[in-house]
């Protein structure tokens, strides 16, 4: 009886140690994720919208609305959004203090309204029509960027669709940034999304470019994408790809080189004359517009990222100066990225380079500051405050 | 102070272990029902040798949880039981997400006191299924409860039972490991118990 039950308890034992080894699919321990994980906060950002440098002021958008808060977060209502008109999109333009956002009324939509109004006076809502001499026929609006922008598609005579990018900011009205006709994108394809660069969604595309996807109807042909970079007001866009790539987001090195971080994770040395070099494949998966930001330490480039994957850490690309095939992953869950790791990135905000505002879909808003000799690796360093403790 | 606990604990039961009557024989059985809560105690990273300890946010991220198992046990002596016990355990993170916990062990008991009351003190040894979100692992598990149980009848028993869990989690990919831990979990829970 006594060597049975030992027999069945080393079994069990035996057995146990086995399954023991079995793997997990995620990207941080279990109890590690328990340890970390945080109360939902009740403010749910979606986008910041930018300062007011001279009264140190920060807009920003949430799933209620859009609020401004000031350096001692204290925060003010703008606007909010309505069961009937829940705010899409939204662009503060500093300079003249005013603020433009589009929603989900069907009236605004089938009347191609933005609204807007000025923060001084933000119970003074009014509305805006886009209009082109490119795009005649048919016009609507796709989406609106934070960078003045709004994308814009139509049809010409022959019934051709017809995509615009233009201003709709005060004194430039209309203005066309970058024109899409036929030859461009042709029959089949349709508007895949406009993508910015991390933290400089705000600027003008002069002076930080932006990508414009195009992508092909799976049930009238492959599903190919068509990737234009937009970087002089008014030019025709260059093409840089036609592939079956999406893509999550950039970073424009220079006058010729991109870093291309896809959705299913890889990246890319990308050239304006469209030859696309693998750097680095991993099994991640980002989504459109991803956080991606670059960091300078004299001699590499560290592409910090947040994966799609709400428990993966932050993952950094790290690649020298001029490489062109070979980058460096890192997962990085401590020190600036100690509180993002399990986080969903929604928006982010340059305070001074490597000092950013990272805004969090259900965890609040950080300060982090990132050491740029050491962004690459998991050593603790760098800062970031406790949710909604951020300064600026 | 936990040694004096301790000391307490067995010059109480030694005496009684001693001297009492033993009311069960070789073969009979028990067969209970438990259900009750759980204290996310602590979690231990081997690593970083950060150390954990309580509910909530910035410990071990779990809150108070819930518990139930079924388990059958055999008398191997008058004192002694062998037997097996499974259960389900779960706890919601901070963030509202869902842990839970699958524990099947093999337990061995002692009971000091038996009869009208039973006191078994017992160690259990055997795998759990942990999962949260996206994650799961098949991990080790043991355990050391004791029990008070009393009788008000000659079969059916109600006690309360407290004890601490371990569940280590080592983790194959090498990534993971070094986020490799300990958790230790207190349950506190109700049972009834059929024994023959």
């Amino acid at each position: 009886m006594k060597n049975k039950t030992t027999y069945i308890l080393l079994s069990i034992l035996l057995i146990t140690l086995f399954l023991a080894s079995c793997n997990m699919d995620a990207s941080s321990g279990i109890f590690r994720q328990l340890a970390d994980s945080k109360e939902p906060l009740s403010i749910r950002y979606q986008q910041l919208l930018g300062f007011n440098t001279a009264v140190d002021r920060l807009y920003f958008r949430t799933e209620t609305g859009i609020y401004r808060v000031d350096s001692t977060r204290n925060s003010e209502t703008m606007v909010t959004s309505k069961k009937d008109s829940i705010i899409q999109a939204a662009s503060y333009v500093a300079a003249d203090k005013i603020i433009f956002y589009l929603t989900n009324n069907q009236a605004d939509a089938e009347e191609n309204k933005i609204r807007t109004f000025l923060t001084t006076t933000p119970g003074t809502i009014t509305t805006v029509t886009p209009t082109s001499t490119f795009i005649t026929s048919n016009l609507s609006i796709l989406n609106l960027y934070a960078n003045s922008t709004v994308m814009i598609s139509g049809t010409d005579g022959s019934s051709n669709k017809l995509f615009e990018l233009i201003k709709y900011y005060t004194g430039s009205f209309g203005t066309s940034v970058a024109q899409f006709d036929s030859t461009l994108v042709p029959a089949g394809y349709d508007f895949a999304g406009v993508i910015q660069q991390t933290t400089k969604e705000q600027e003008a595309v002069s002076t930080n470019p932006v990508l414009v996807s195009f992508v092909e109807s799976p049930e009238s042909g492959t599903g190919n994408f068509k990737h234009y970079l937009v970087t002089t007001e008014g030019a025709l866009p260059t093409l840089i790809g036609s592939n079956s790539i999406r893509i999550a987001s950039f970073f424009y090195h220079d006058g010729t080189t991109i870093y291309v971080l896809t959705t299913d994770g890889k990246l890319y040395h990308v050239t304006t004359a469209g030859v696309w070099t693998l750097m680095q494949t991993s099994s991640l998966t980002y989504d459109t517009n991803a956080f991606a930001y670059p960091v300078d330490d004299g001699t590499n480039y560290h592409l910090v990222t947040k994966p799609l994957d709400k428990t993966a850490p932050l993952h950094v690309f790290s690649f020298a100066y001029g490489e062109t095939t070979n980058a460096t992953p890192t997962n990085v869950s401590t020190g600036y990225a100690k509180d993002l790791s399990l986080a969903t990135i929604v928006s982010a905000q340059e305070i001074v380079a490597n000092h950013l505002l990272v805004a969090t879909y259900l965890n609040g808003m950080y300060e982090i500051t990132i050491v740029p000799s050491t962004a690459g690796s998991n050593d603790g360093s760098g800062t970031t405050t406790a949710a909604e403790k951020y300064t600026f | 102070m936990k040694k004096i606990l301790l000391l307490c604990l067995i010059a109480l039961l030694l005496p009684l272990s001693l001297f009492s009557a033993s009311f069960y024989d070789t073969g009979s059985q028990q067969f209970s029902f438990r259900i009750g809560t759980n204290v996310p105690t602590f979690l231990y990273f081997f690593d970083s040798q950060e150390f954990k300890v309580g509910p909530g946010e910035g410990n071990t991220g779990m809150k108070m949880g819930g518990y139930g198992s079924i388990s059958y046990q055999v008398f191997n002596s008058p004192k002694t039981s062998i037997g097996g016990e499974i259960g389900y355990n779960f706890n919601f993170s901070a963030e509202n997400e869902f842990f839970s916990a699958v524990p099947f062990f093999a337990k061995y008991s002692y009971f000091p006191v038996q009869g009208t009351f039973d006191l078994p003190i017992s160690v259990g040894l055997g795998g759990a299924y942990i999962k949260y979100k996206t994650g799961s692992l098949m991990a080790l598990y043991t355990n050391l409860e004791i029990s008070a149980i009393w009788y008000p009848g000659k079969n059916w028993g109600f006690g309360i039972s407290t004890g601490m869990w371990l569940i280590p989690e080592l983790n194959y990919r090498e990534e993971l490991q070094s986020d490799n831990a300990l958790g230790g979990f207190i349950p506190i829970t109700l049972s009834v118990t059929y024994r023959q």
